[in-house]
């Protein structure tokens, strides 16, 4: 579960970067195209105004130079039109430079000086109107042209074309600083996309794959051995049973030649071997009850509760021969999963009565319960029997476990069990060498979660 | 077959003990018998033979040292001669099959309850 809301954390942050970077790219781009067709109309426009200035000239040429009525007017309409155009585009390149000269942008504010490219073509423009007003009559005499043509031609001829020219070739150099601005900030904006996919790769996705990669590993690990597991269970199933039918086999032929007595003992082995077999099962049900338990924690009587227990162990054979003591110094009641307690003191217990050593004058076993400093509740089950040889020690609470060939046949699962119910509670199992036997120390939370405990990974 | 007279049994099972010796008794009445519980007890005693025996009945799965570490661990140290290895399991499993083919002494595999007819004609010289 957690794996899974950090998969999705992980890969949400990482889808939000990149529509970021993408949303970012977007509104860059429209700003700049916005930008490009603003200023590709002003090319235009100025383009069309230096165009307009020699049609303007042109158009006054003829018009001075005709004496047809017809071709007259057709040429004064022409003129009419581009002057009203030429005032049109005027106006409106007026209105872009003064917005550009309120930014302080060059060269703008020079255009609209007096003196200026402006007030220039005002002038032209006007000089343009008075020969139209001197044209209106409809038949003016042929070179008897009105004083204001020669100015005009003298401009156009002059250096107002040049000064138009400049304002196109002005416009034409910022098109052309910002589309290679515009490049720039293109390639600045690759490459910071590229690393940004980069860091998300490696911050991200990176690790998202070694988390799905570990997750598989430990699945199939968790899978191998549980394989594993199943084979080792069904072989020990199936050796107690391999035993009786031996055994059967070996009784028939003692009755069958009249030796009830060998019979006899022959069967009691086969009693043995089913019990052995009715411990492994017992044992495999109280894993199962382990695994699924969902047990919440109670206050209870500890000294009451250990009573119990020792009194569930006293069928293990040589029960009587081994003293059992009990120490509980609580400073306040246990509060415990009673069930998962009891069953893992008493595979402790009777593991301490199977192992114990009977050479010794009183073979003893202790059960200590106290508060640690940190306010757990440790109880040591400690006993002065065979030990635990030294290469063992270390997969002690593995599964199939037996380190005392000849002693004792048990099924190898009680330690896992005890250590599998002291997860289940939120603590731990802990095995110390003693000089002369085996402690286990079970140590358990003071307030255990209340929640019952759900299957971990590694459980 | 008359040439056993001399056998160890490893194995941890107090009845497939049991079984076996009754097994052997029947066939070689007259055979020395040594018994380990587990493969440690297998190797002490043969560290202390003077004479080794023709065969071994080897159990495997045993605490401490089971059938295959025996194995592993006697090919490795002794430098005399490896008896006849008979092993003993309660399910037929191709892996351990497979481990045990690996030792040329061993030349059998027998599934338990072991029987008389496994005991039979056996070939007792390596």
């Amino acid at each position: 579960m957690t794996t899974r809301s950090a998969l999705t954390a992980r890969y949400g942050v990482a889808l939000s970067l990149l529509v970021c970077a993408l949303l970012l790219h977007y509104g860059l781009s429209t700003q700049r195209i916005a930008e490009v067709s603003d200023d590709g109309r002003l090319i235009n426009l100025s383009g069309i105004q230096r165009m307009l200035s020699q049609r303007t000239a042109l158009l006054s040429l003829e018009l001075d130079s005709t004496t047809d009525p017809a071709t007259l007017a057709s040429r004064r309409r022409a003129l009419e039109r581009t002057l009203d155009r030429f005032e049109t585009i005027r106006a409106e390149l007026s209105n872009g430079w003064r917005d550009r000269a309120a930014n302080g942008e060059l060269p703008y504010a020079a255009y609209l000086a007096p003196g200026g490219i402006d007030e220039q073509v005002s002038d032209y423009i006007a000089l343009g109107e008075r020969l139209l007003e001197h044209h209106r009559s409809d038949a003016p005499s042929p070179g008897n042209a009105d004083a204001s043509l020669h100015p005009l031609l003298a401009q156009a001829n002059g250096a107002l074309p040049d000064r138009l020219d400049a304002v196109v070739t002005a416009y034409q150099r910022e098109f052309e600083a910002k589309v290679a601005h515009a490049a720039r900030l293109e390639l600045l904006l690759l490459v910071l996309g590229l690393m940004l996919i980069g860091l998300v790769g490696l911050l991200i996705f990176r690790p998202m794959a070694s988390t799905i990669v570990s997750s598989v590993e430990s699945l199939e690990r968790a899978n191998a051995e549980l394989r594993a597991f199943g084979f080792r269970i069904a072989h020990d199933l199936r050796s107690p049973v391999c035993s009786s039918l031996g055994l059967i086999e070996i009784a028939r032929e003692s009755l069958r030649s009249g030796d009830v007595e060998d019979a006899m003992e022959v069967v009691d082995m086969i009693g043995t071997a089913m019990t052995r077999l009715d411990d492994l099962i017992d044992e495999l049900l109280a894993l199962e009850r382990t695994r699924r338990s969902d047990e919440v924690p109670e206050t209870v009587e500890l000294p009451t509760l250990v009573d119990k227990v020792i009194e569930s162990i006293a069928f293990v054979p040589r029960f009587e021969r081994v003293a059992i003591r009990t120490t509980v110094e609580l400073d306040s009641p246990a509060y415990v999963r009673p069930v998962l307690l009891r069953q893992a003191l008493r595979s402790l217990l009777s593991n301490a009565i199977k192992y114990a050593d009977f050479n010794k004058r009183v073979p003893l076993v202790e059960i200590a319960a106290e508060h640690d400093d940190h306010g757990h509740l440790r109880i040591a089950v400690s006993d002065n029997g065979l030990g635990i040889p030294e290469p063992a020690r270390g997969e002690l609470f593995g599964t199939f476990k037996r380190f005392h060939p000849g002693i004792s046949t048990g099924s190898g699962m009680g330690l896992y069990l005890v250590d599998c119910s002291a997860r289940k509670m939120g603590g731990t199992i802990a095995y110390e060498p003693l000089p002369d036997g085996s402690r286990f120390i079970l140590t358990l939370p003071k307030t255990p979660d209340p929640t019952p405990w759900t299957l971990s990974p590694s459980y | 077959m008359d040439a056993l007279t001399k056998l160890l049994i490893v194995e941890d099972s107090e009845a497939d003990q049991f079984i076996a010796v009754r097994r052997v008794r029947r066939l070689y009445p007259d055979a020395e018998i040594l018994l380990a519980a587990d493969g440690q007890e297998a190797i002490e005693i043969l560290g202390t033979c003077r004479r080794l025996p023709d065969l071994i009945l080897l159990d495997i799965n045993m605490p401490r040292m089971d059938g295959h570490e025996f194995l592993e661990h006697y090919y490795r140290n002794t430098s005399r001669e490896i008896p006849v290895v008979l092993m003993l399991t309660s399910s037929d499993q191709s892996e351990d099959r497979d481990k045990a083919a690996r030792f040329d002494c061993v030349r059998k595999y027998i599934v338990k309850p072991i029987d008389e007819k496994d005991l039979r004609g056996l070939p007792i010289a390596v």
